[in-house]
């Protein structure tokens, strides 16, 4: 009866800890990385790397000659702006569980962490690949908004192309 | 018999010789190692002649100061040898507190210093670890040096900066006293950020 009791009462405290948040590792390589308080927000940091940039995040990969990423006051990296030579490689799921492949090339991207949006600018370049549906998209712009959680994307003054294999065609009776 | 007899009369004789031979030579050497030993000795008068203030002391704890009476490093050490020609001291498991405008900024501790109190420079060596005293920042590298007149700290070697949420590491670190502005440098350096997913 003890025991029962012991063994319930641990179940009770396992069930009464508080759900541990999911974490998310982002990782910033370059030669050179610089840290400052960020005279516009208070307690909140600017991180500058420069000589060739690697992000790495859970959800997409980005390099450019230079970044700076703000971190905000609740010590969450908010944004990252990259310039020079950027090339961006990620991936996401459709609401219909379709795996999409990203890649793109601009002159400037800037990456919004918490919405896990991307604002891409200058000769942007990209190709979406629908790899169950084998359907390419291929894109130039002058913007983009890439929303990497949602299904949803926005281009200004952009040529896109799609390639998808050819259907058979139906049976004739 | 007679070859007997002159082995008998021989022998000794050539003993004598082999060991006074032995003797000869051990004496010689003797002699080199006490030319040495009175050389080092006389050396050690020269300096001793130049540098007549040596102080050492354990268990020192001493403040540096400037012109306005306000401390710009404390330090704590099990030993310190105190050399007063050259204005430097050379501490031994040394903990040293240093002051930004008279606030404390940075605490670092390091197996091997030394500190120029005239320069007002210290090199700390030997694996040091340190932590920002305003923004909680942690740093380890194999060897660090501060300056007053730059108020900088410089770290090389495996160095790792450190706080709650991220960690970069580099192979040279310059910075401010306080370590708020700092700069890595690596091959590549690194940032790695761990955030909670919003």
């Amino acid at each position: 009866m003890k025991r029962l009791l012991i063994v319930a009462l641990m179940l009770l405290m396992c069930a009464a800890a508080p759900p541990e948040k999911a974490q998310r590792t982002v990782e910033l390589e370059a030669p050179v990385i610089e840290r400052e308080p960020d005279p516009k927000v208070p307690g909140g940091e600017i991180w500058k790397a420069s000589g060739g940039v690697t992000l790495t995040t859970p959800d997409v990969n980005i390099k450019a000659d230079s970044m700076i990423a703000n971190v905000g006051k609740d010590r969450t990296m908010e944004q990252v702006r990259a310039v020079g030579g950027v090339v961006i490689k990620g991936s996401r799921k459709t609401a219909d569980g379709i795996e999409q492949r990203l890649n793109a090339t601009c002159n400037e991207a800037i990456y919004f962490m918490s919405e896990e949006r991307l604002l891409l600018s200058g000769n942007v370049r990209g190709t979406v690949v629908e790899v169950e549906r084998e359907r390419t998209v291929e894109l130039t712009s002058d913007k983009a908004h890439l929303w990497l959680r949602e299904d949803r994307m926005m281009f200004e003054r952009a040529k896109v192309k799609f390639t998808e294999p050819e259907k058979p065609a139906p049976k004739q009776e | 018999m007679k070859r007997h007899i002159m082995l008998r009369r021989v022998a000794p004789v050539a003993l004598s010789m082999l060991l006074a031979g032995c003797a000869g030579g051990r004496l010689g050497e003797k002699t080199a190692q006490e030319k040495r030993e009175a050389a080092r000795v006389a050396r050690e008068r020269r300096e001793d002649r130049f540098a007549p203030v040596r102080l050492r002391q354990e268990n020192l704890k001493s403040t540096l100061s400037d012109e306005e009476g306000r401390p710009i490093w404390e330090a704590t050490s099990k030993l310190i040898e105190v050399e007063e020609k050259t204005k430097t001291g050379r501490l031994e498991g040394a903990r040293f507190i240093f002051y930004d405008n008279g606030k404390p900024a940075l605490e670092a501790r390091a197996p091997l210093v030394t500190a120029n109190y005239e320069e007002k420079t210290v090199q700390l060596r030997g694996g040091v670890e340190g932590i920002s005293l305003t923004g909680g920042y942690g740093f380890r590298a194999k060897e660090a040096e501060w300056e007053y007149e730059k108020k900088q700290v410089r770290a090389s070697g495996g160095v790792t900066l450190w706080r709650e949420e991220w960690r970069v590491v580099g192979d040279e670190l310059t910075g401010d006293t306080a370590l708020n502005r700092v700069r890595l440098v690596g091959k590549p350096a690194r940032l790695m950020v761990t955030q909670k997913s919003k």
